[in-house]
This record gives C-alpha cells, structure tokens and sequence, in this order.
C-alpha cells in the first residue's frame, strides 16, 4: 500500500491516492491532496463542494448524486466540472476524503 | 529393413491409436453453444478462417513477421513432403525426374526452416520463458526425419535412417504438440465461427483494418 | 483448498476451450499484438504466456503425458504460487481486449482462456477488491455504485428540466418505467451519478429522433462487471435482470448506453450466460444513432464540431461486437474533420483500461505504461478531440492524456451527436 507523508506524518492511500482511513481526513490534508490533483489553490467555491461532500459521506456512507451536489451548492453542473478538472469522482471526492468508488470511474 | 518398415507400420497404427484417444477426450467435451442473435455468418467465418484468413497478410502479426510465419510455412510443406516420401518408400516407390526434384526442394528448404526454427526458440528470450521440453523435442524430431528424408532423397541406402527416424515421429506426435495437426482444425474453425458470428470477420471492404 | 477453481475448469471446459488450450504451439508471433508487450516487451507479456499459466495446470489434468511426466510438458498443479502468478498475469497485465486472438495463426482464444482463469480465481475468492467490490454492489443494490430508487427518480426529473430547457420544448421528457415503449435504454450508473451530460445528450437525440423511449427504475444499470471478475453465476443473475425487465415491459428493443464491456457482455454473452434467448433483440446506442441519421429522422450539421477528430474503437463494440462502420458513418455527419488512427476498427489496439482494470488500482502503473500504444496512436492523428463509445475508455483517455501530455478532449458519440444535432423545431 502506498504512502503520502504529509506533515511528518505517513498516510496510506491506495494506487489511485486516495486515502484510506477517512478519519484522518482535514482540511490541510485537502489542500494537499488538491495539489496532486492540479489544483494549486482551492477557492471557497471548492470549499463549497468539498465540505459539503465530506459531510454527506459521513452522515450516509456513501458519495451524494451530483444532483444533490449542484443543489446544496448551488453550482451549475459544468462549473462543477471546472472546479474540479479530474471530475467529481476522482478529483472532488479524492480531495474530500472519500473512498474510491465502485464502478466505471 | 523389413523390420523398420514394419516399424513404422506399426508406429503409424499407435500414432492413429493416441490421436483417437485425444480426440476422444476433445469430443467428450461439450460443445458451447452461441444463443445470441448473429450479427454476421459463423459458416463465412469459418470459412474465412480457413482460407484467407491464414494469408500473411490477413493479420498483422503475420505482416509484421511475415518472414516468420514464411519459414513456418515452408517448415509445414516440407513435413508433408516427407510424409508423403515415406509412404512412397513404404509402398517401394521412389520419385524420379521433376517430382525427385521438387521433393528434395521442399524438404531441403523445410530443414532448413526447422532449423533456424529451432535456433530462433533458443536465442529469443521470450520464446525460451515460453518453451517446454515438448517445444524443443518436438522440432527436433521434425528436423531430424527431414534430415533422413532427404538423404533417402538423394540416397536410398538412407531408408534405415528414414524408417528409424519416422518411428519415433510417429510415437512422439499424440504425446506432444505435434497433434495440434488435428487440433488446429477445430480451433481455426471456433475461431471463425466465433468472430464470423458476430459480424467481426471476414472483413468487408472498408472494415478498418490496417493496411 | 484449490479444488473450487479446479471445478470451475472442470465445468467450463468446453469443445471451444480446449481446442484453444491444446492448439497453441508457442510460436509466439502474438508477442507485439499486445499492447502490454509493446509498452514493456518482457516474456511474461506476451499473451501466450499468460495463457500458459492455464495451460500448465490443464496439462496436469487432462494430458496423460502432464499427469506421468508433468516435467516434460511443464504441466503443474495449481497452487498457492501458481493462483498469485495467475492473479498477477490474468488480471493485473490483461485487459481480455482479444486483439491477440485475432492475430493468432491458429486461433487460440487467449480470452476466453483468461477469463476461464479469472472465474478460477473468483472461485477461490481471489478477484482483486475494487473489481470484486464492484460486482458485489452491484448484486447487492440492483447497480454498480448503489445509487437509489429514489435519488435516480430525482435525478432524471431533474435533467428532465434541463431537457425541457435545451430543446425549449416544455413537453420534452425523459420517460420511466413506460410499458409499451419501443425502446428501453439502460444507463451506466457513473452517468447518473457524476457525470449526467450524456444521459441528457441521449435524452436530446431520442427527442429530435421522436423515439418511443423508456428507462426503467428496476433494471437500468448497462454494465455487467462479472464478465470481467470471470464469475458466471454473478454474471447471470446481472443480465437476468435486464432480460426480465425488457419481457415485462414488452419492449421491442433494448438499447445498450455508450459502454463497451456493458454491451459486449449483454447483446453478446447474456443469452449464454442464462441459457436462453432473450424476448427482445438488443443493439448498441451507436447502432440505433447510425439508423436515424441513415433514415433521416436526425439531422446534424457538422459544422457545429469543427476541430479534428479522432475516435477509439472500445474493443468490445468492435473486435468482440462487430461495431465497426456505425461509428464512422455517425462521426462523418456529425464533425467537419475526422481522422482515423491507425490501426482502427477490428484491429484498433485497447486503450489500456479495459477488463475491469479501471476498478483494479494495484495495476494502475502497469496500465498507464502500457496505455503509451494507444497514446501515440492518438498523437499521431493530431485530434484535438477523441470520441468513443464507452465510459471506461473515456476515463482511461482521459488519465492517458494527463500522463502523456496530449492535450485532447475525449466525448462519447453521443455527445458529439447532440452539439450537432438540428432539432426539429429548427430545421428550414
């Protein structure tokens, strides 16, 4: 299992990077993770989307419809897609501290 | 000598023996029916897969290497022309004149290609990860009933060697890879049908090959 | 211990197997059919390799000579050492794209030999997790990534709205659960899930084609991963549940969403899988586009996709589904430059990411080396945009293009298709 060291700490994250154990998940560990992504500053807008994903994950286990997404932040769909150019799923949800999700992704 | 030809008499009749019991195992099987609607013809694919299909220049990896698959070719018709020199020496026959020549072209030109063959398997490391004992054994056999055949082409004081040599070919082709001359048959046509079913092969004109 | 994958070697060995694990004479000319080989040419790449490691254990079992003299032909008894090897090789540098198959002389089916290898390993509880994890949501929630009957009702209302709004037509809809319809369309969950412009992009062409259309709320979900964790009985349940649905609806087709493995897997293997014929044909989205352009009932205006364009054949729409000219006459009325790669159509090379490797992020490097074929291929048209017909090969263009640099777009077709779409209302 690979590891990122991040503020002399080791954490594990599977191939694709993302982290394993959601628990140590916060929000300077997001702004790292966001840059292995390409995103060099996360503006509050990504804020936006991230705590409202790492939220949701933790209320019900799972990553929210994009539906959901656009309606709690109010973003359009393609601005979505902008904030986050590796996609919601490997890019938001990585940064936000999810799991790698089932399925073509 | 009457002997050796008895020899091979009988090796030919164990030869036949242990592809029926391969065979048999094979039919035993059951066969894989295909319930989805066809796209295409599995009778044209199969059909394809025997005839065109096997041109070198039907596939890439055949026109890549089609050096590879010539000699491959060239070792194959030289086997059959042994084949049918020694049913000629059992039968007490022997070609002269137009057919002595062609004879001793194909099997000189199919040593030659066993031969190189079997160096190619030894020098390329992915082909020796690849090998078993059979892959060597096997084309050496080969080599060396060409090798006999040949002589007894030029000299027919060399049909001890021939007969000697045919035997073990003879009891070596259901133990090892050499029955895939009853195998690739089947397969061929599977793989026809198959790709033939689905509209895959044979190619229409256009059909995105690569040229 | 290894006497469940040993079972399903029995019971799989069929007429077709064997004639391909008995042909093979080690030739090795499949060697730079693989894009594996290709990327990083080491013995255990080439596809007969990998086949062997079957064959050994084939041998041991059914050759009389593997079983006295197991040495002479390498025949072996599977074992701890040898199910690693196997998981390493069938699936960790396979992608069962087939393209070796058709560059065999003989015709040995090297996947039909990996996937037999795989439901081994499945037998024994050995399939890596995320593909594993896959399947297991899948038979667990109805669809691979567990979405909701309640959250896919809302997210179809809600691109229904954004429908109505595109096509300016309040009437526009996106239907449900409609009995009678002609056309059942099923959807790759990631659609509905993360990336829902190509469920609306389908939306629009079934619209401006006046289709009779329906999704369905209990079976919509197109992909079907047990074709690659190689479990038949997973499998058969999975595309059960299409097949029942698509009878009871009582529609006239079923119509797969832009996914290579989700069609290969249910127009091709489905019927075998379950033993029995379905009640209705099933075709390819890009079949049925193809027919609206060539009967008139779409019209698209290809100047509205003006840079070069590109496509990737997904390996099982085209070498393992016969998809070959639809995609070309559907890109042909719809951009303004199409280039092809070469090679393309039945001998297009994978992209790298197919046979669940996608979901498997052990043998992510592996995957993304031996992505450079496809690459270059790409490079070397000078497309600005790659379109395909499948959401894996999306992503895996998508990842190869931020690894090599490329600099490109990828869309599905049906994507391609709705920004060049007339809409009725607008055609003079």
């Amino acid at each position: 299992m690979p590891e990122i060291e991040y503020k002399g700490q080791k954490i594990e994250v599977d191939e694709d990077g993302f982290i394993q154990d959601p628990s140590l998940w916060n929000e300077e560990l997001a702004e790292y993770l966001a840059k292995t992504e390409g995103i060099e500053e996360l503006t509050e807008d990504h804020w936006k989307v991230i705590r409202f994903l790492n939220e949701y994950y933790h209320e019900y286990g799972i990553a929210p419809m994009i539906r959901k997404l656009c309606k709690e932040t109010g973003f359009k769909l393609k601005y979505i897609y902008e904030l986050f150019p590796s996609g919601p799923a490997k890019g938001a949800c990585k940064i936000a501290g999810l799991p790698k999700p089932t399925g073509c992704v | 000598m009457e002997a050796l030809r008895l020899g091979v008499i009988l090796a030919a009749g164990v030869c036949l023996v242990g592809l029926w019991l391969r065979l048999r195992h094979f039919l035993s099987l059951p066969l894989a029916r295909d319930l989805s609607r066809a796209r295409g013809s599995a009778r044209r694919g199969a059909r394809y897969a025997l005839t065109l299909g096997m041109m070198p220049w039907a596939k890439e990896s055949t026109r890549k290497h089609a050096l590879s698959y010539i000699r491959g070719v060239v070792f194959h018709l030289g086997i059959f022309a042994a084949l049918v020199a020694l049913v000629a020496a059992l039968s007490g026959a022997r070609p002269v004149g137009g057919s002595l020549l062609l004879a001793e072209v194909l099997v000189g030109a199919g040593l030659v290609a066993g031969i190189i063959g079997l160096l190619e398997r030894l020098a390329r490391p992915d082909l020796r990860a690849l090998s078993t004992a059979d892959d060597y054994v096997a084309v050496l056999v080969m080599d060396l009933v060409l090798l006999a055949a040949l002589a007894w082409l030029r000299d027919p004081a060399a049909v001890g060697w021939f007969y000697a040599l045919a035997i073990a070919m003879l009891v070596y082709i259901p133990l090892g890879k050499i029955r895939h001359c009853i195998f690739f048959f089947p397969a061929r046509i599977f793989f026809g049908r198959h790709f033939g079913h689905r509209g895959v092969l044979p190619p229409a004109v256009g059909g995105g090959e690569a040229r | 211990m290894m006497d469940k994958a040993l079972e399903v070697l029995e019971r799989r060995l069929s007429r077709q197997l064997a004639a391909s694990l008995e042909t093979c004479v080690r030739c090795g000319i499949c060697a730079d059919s693989c894009h594996y080989y290709l990327a990083d040419p080491r013995p255990e790449h080439v596809p007969a390799y990998r086949a062997e490691l079957l064959r050994r254990i084939y041998r041991r079992h059914h050759d009389p000579v593997g079983r006295l003299f197991p040495g002479l032909v390498r025949a072996r008894e599977l074992d701890d050492e040898l199910a690693e090897e196997l998981i390493k090789s069938a699936y960790g540098t396979c992608t069962m794209c087939r393209r070796c198959v058709l560059n065999c002389p003989m015709g040995v089916d090297n996947g039909l030999i990996v996937r037999t290898a795989r439901g081994m390993l499945a037998a024994l509880g050995r399939v890596p997790k995320g593909l594993q994890d896959t399947v297991d949501v899948h038979l667990e929630s109805g669809n691979n990534m567990a979405v909701s009957e309640e959250d896919f009702v809302e997210t179809l209302e809600w691109l229904e709205e954004q429908l109505q709004d595109e096509v300016d037509d309040p009437e526009a809809r996106i239907p449900v659960n409609q009995a009678g319809a002609r056309v059942l369309y099923t959807l790759n969950p990631r659609e509905a899930k993360y990336y829902p412009l190509t469920i609306l992009a389908a939306a629009k062409v079934f619209y401006a084609a006046g289709e009779s259309w329906t999704l369905s709320t209990r079976a919509w979900d197109v992909t079907n991963y047990a074709l690659f964790n190689g479990d038949d009985e997973a499998a058969r349940e999975i595309a059960g549940w299409l097949a029942q649905e698509a009878a009871e609806l009582g529609v006239e087709e079923v119509v797969m969403a832009e996914c290579g493995h989700g069609f290969r897997a249910f127009r091709w293997e489905g019927e075998n899988w379950l033993g029995r014929s379905y009640a209705a044909p099933v075709r390819g989205f890009v079949e049925l586009v193809a027919e609206y352009i060539r009967t008139g009932r779409i019209k698209l205006d290809p100047a509205q996709n003006p840079e070069p364009v590109t496509y990737h054949d997904p390996c099982n729409q085209a070498r393992n589904g016969g998809i070959l000219e639809e995609p070309r006459y559907i890109l042909k009325h719809a951009v303004a430059d199409f280039r092809e790669m070469h090679p393309h159509g039945r001998e297009n090379f994978c992209c790298g990411g197919g046979g669940g490797m996608m979901a498997m992020g052990e043998f992510a490097e592996g995957r993304l080396a031996a992505g450079r074929v496809k690459a270059e291929q790409i490079r070397a048209t000078g497309a600005k945009v790659v379109a395909t017909s499948c959401h894996n090969c999306l992503d895996q263009i998508t990842e190869l293009s931020k690894h090599y640099d490329l600099g490109i777009k990828v869309l599905n077709l049906c994507e391609v298709v709705a920004e060049a779409i007339i809409l009725p209302g607008d055609r003079q």
